[in-house]
């Protein structure tokens, strides 16, 4: 915000009465009226015409304070109805006095009379208005007759007489001017209806909105602010704010944060925290638009403001169900694991010491004891792994191109993957920046490479490219096995099984670690045609706004 | 797995330790042994090749054991059905 504009902030901060728009309007108005009457008196007495002495000094000195009057209640009553209609009067008046002295039918000043009645007939409704275009002709003709024939009332009123003949073109003049007041009164009252009852409408819109609105002019003055937001900020029972600044509204150094949005607004959504008093704070998201002004550009802003309060306490308890329920079903998934392998070592050692087996069964059955202990000591260490991996340890910025590439080095060596075209793709001029850790990052499409590969796949490809509407989505596709619709919605369960795997954590801690990213993960894969695993993670730009990462491990 | 002897006992367990074990016990007390790690080929061997017993796992990928086993009875509704499970 420049200087001018705060300077222009405070000054209209103090004066809180009139708004923009008719108020300014208004005021423009009476002051051109009032210059115009100043004006004419200097020209007149500067002139020396001998009109000025004639007409009664009292006239004008009424005039005047009519005038003067008008002026302040302008300023200082504009929204009271009642005062409205009286100043509408005076002004009526007031012009018509100046027509009537200025010539009558034939004053210059007639199209200030036709400004007049518009002004007037759009505050009022058609019947009134239509009833004020009467009252106005009827006093033109009769100024207009009585300077024609010379009556002493018109002449005490201060309208000089020019005795002549009623001639067919003055006739003519003044049926025009009626006619034009008649419709001037009509339109007038026609465009202010309109508009007042959009503001209505606009007026019902803005109070059945579930969410509090505020909507603040491009001079940080508060045009418009609903009962919700007045009750969220804490103001259930304010008076009205309109015309006040925001700074006068929300003075408190607390308000800073609140205060700075609604003052130096931008387009968009963000997240403000508002202190209510000591105890209470309030978050809020905001969401702010602007309206522009066909007629000067002038930036309108509206904010939204809903009260996050309600659903971040669903959230977290959400989360905390969730977390149960993933816990649970881990430690079903690892008693399955530790008691399949336990059975059958159990049977077997008891088969063995009844000594009914003849060697080459006894070394077979040895050799599965072995086996099925070794796969309880991987259960073990896998749980342990998935269990102390945090979401996220270390936050750094990565190249995930650099990262792609390495898994790429490694998945290359494996034995099983030596008949498999491991490929990379990455489209031109991506931004692949993104924060979190290196070795979590790594370890996600490792374990999809690994996963493609047991699979079955003869080719894997690593593609990466932007978001479809931001980020970074990597696509590990593979033309494996594929998965049917139970397994695919299973997949990252931990210890998952399908009969041709020994049930893991690998997706489940490929899933894990994503989360931990604030990224996705989504399977698309059909049986016998291959699997594609999507994985989205924001940009570096994006996740600096996303509140601090927290572990989602099972050891909380 | 292919024996020489008529197959008295079907063993269907998607482990193949439990596999492996049940076939050496139980084809050490002299029975014909087939195991099999899936529920449709269980089926498939119950309709041809008519074993005496049936030791199936309660839970295995693909076909539910609770279904296998009443389709394994609609086959032969005499046949002795053992079912295990870890749980």
């Amino acid at each position: 915000m420049t200087s001018n504009q705060e300077g222009v902030l405070k000054e209209s901060g103090k004066s809180r009465g009139p708004q923009c728009g008719p108020g300014s309007f208004l005021i423009l108005y009476e002051t051109g009226i009032l210059a115009l009457a100043a004006a004419l008196t200097i020209g007149l007495a500067a002139g020396g015409d001998d009109r000025l002495a004639r007409s009664t000094p009292f006239l004008l000195t009424v005039l005047g304070i009519w005038g003067l009057f008008d002026l302040l209640g302008t300023l200082f009553f504009a929204r009271s109805g009642r005062r409205t209609s009286v100043r509408l009067i005076g002004d009526l008046t007031f012009c018509l006095c100046l027509v009537g002295w200025t010539g009558g039918v034939e004053s210059f000043l007639i199209p200030i009379l036709l400004a007049c009645v518009a002004l007037a007939s759009s505050q009022l409704g058609l019947r009134r208005a239509l009833f004020l275009s009467t009252g106005a002709s009827l006093v033109l003709v009769f100024i207009t007759v009585g300077r024609i024939k010379g009556w002493t009332v018109t002449e005490l009123l201060g309208v000089d007489s020019e005795p002549s003949g009623f001639g067919w073109q003055t006739a003519v003049q003044l049926f025009g001017q009626v006619i034009a007041l008649v419709a001037v009164a009509l339109l007038g009252s026609r465009l202010g209806g309109g508009l007042r009852y959009a503001e209505r409408i606009n007026d019902l819109i803005v109070g059945a909105i579930a969410e509090g609105i505020v909507i603040v002019d491009r001079y940080g003055r508060i045009r418009h602010v609903n009962s919700i937001a007045r009750g969220m900020l804490g103001f259930p029972g304010a008076a009205d704010w309109r015309g006040r600044s925001v700074s006068d509204v929300l003075r408190r150094s607390e308000d800073g944060q609140l205060r700075t949005e609604l003052e130096n607004p931008r387009v968009g959504e963000r997240r403000v925290e508002y202190r209510v008093d000591r105890d209470e704070r309030v978050p809020l998201r905001l969401r702010t638009t602007v309206a522009e002004s066909d007629m000067n550009g002038a930036r309108t802003w509206i904010f939204l403001m809903r009260d996050l309060t309600l659903e971040h306490r669903v959230s977290r308890a959400e989360a905390r169900l969730e977390h149960l329920e993933e816990l649970e079903d881990l430690a079903l998934g690892l008693a399955h694991e530790i008691r399949n392998p336990l059975a059958s070592i159990r049977g077997g050692v008891q088969e063995l010491a009844s000594g009914r087996l003849d060697e080459a069964q006894s070394e077979r059955l040895a050799r599965v004891i072995l086996r099925e202990s070794d796969r309880l000591d991987r259960t073990v260490s896998q749980f342990m792994e998935y269990s102390r991996t945090k979401a996220q340890e270390t936050t750094e910025p990565i190249s995930l191109a650099a990262c792609l590439e390495e898994v790429r080095e490694v998945l290359v060596e494996r034995i099983d993957a030596r008949d498999i075209e491991i490929s990379l793709e990455i489209e031109d001029g991506l931004d692949d920046s993104m924060e979190g850790s290196r070795d979590l990052i790594h370890k996600v499409f490792l374990n999809l490479g690994i996963n493609a590969i047991e699979a079955g796949t003869r080719s894997l490809m690593y593609r990466m490219g932007a978001g479809r509407t931001s980020g970074i989505q990597v696509v590990v596709a593979d033309e494996g096995q594929g998965m049917d619709e139970e397994t695919r919605t299973r997949a990252f369960n931990p210890f998952f099984t399908t009969k041709t795997r020994e049930g893991g954590l690998g997706l489940a801690l490929v899933r894990k670690i994503v989360d931990g990213h604030r990224g996705t993960i989504e399977i698309e894969s059909e049986k016998g045609t291959g699997t594609r695993m999507c994985v989205w993670f924001p940009s570096e730009a994006m996740s600096e706004n996303t509140r601090p990462l927290e572990s989602l491990g099972a050891q909380q | 797995m292919s024996q020489d002897k008529p197959i008295d006992v079907l063993i269907a367990d998607d482990e193949e330790s439990m596999r492996e074990f049940l076939e050496i016990v139980v084809g050490n007390e002299g029975y014909g042994v087939k195991t099999v790690s899936g529920g449709e080929e269980a089926l498939e061997v119950l309709r041809t090749e008519k074993p005496r017993v049936f030791i199936q796992d309660l839970r295995m990928g693909g076909l539910d054991g609770m279904e296998l086993l009443e389709k394994a009875k609609e086959i032969d509704p005499d046949l002795p059905v053992i079912v295990i499970t870890a749980y």
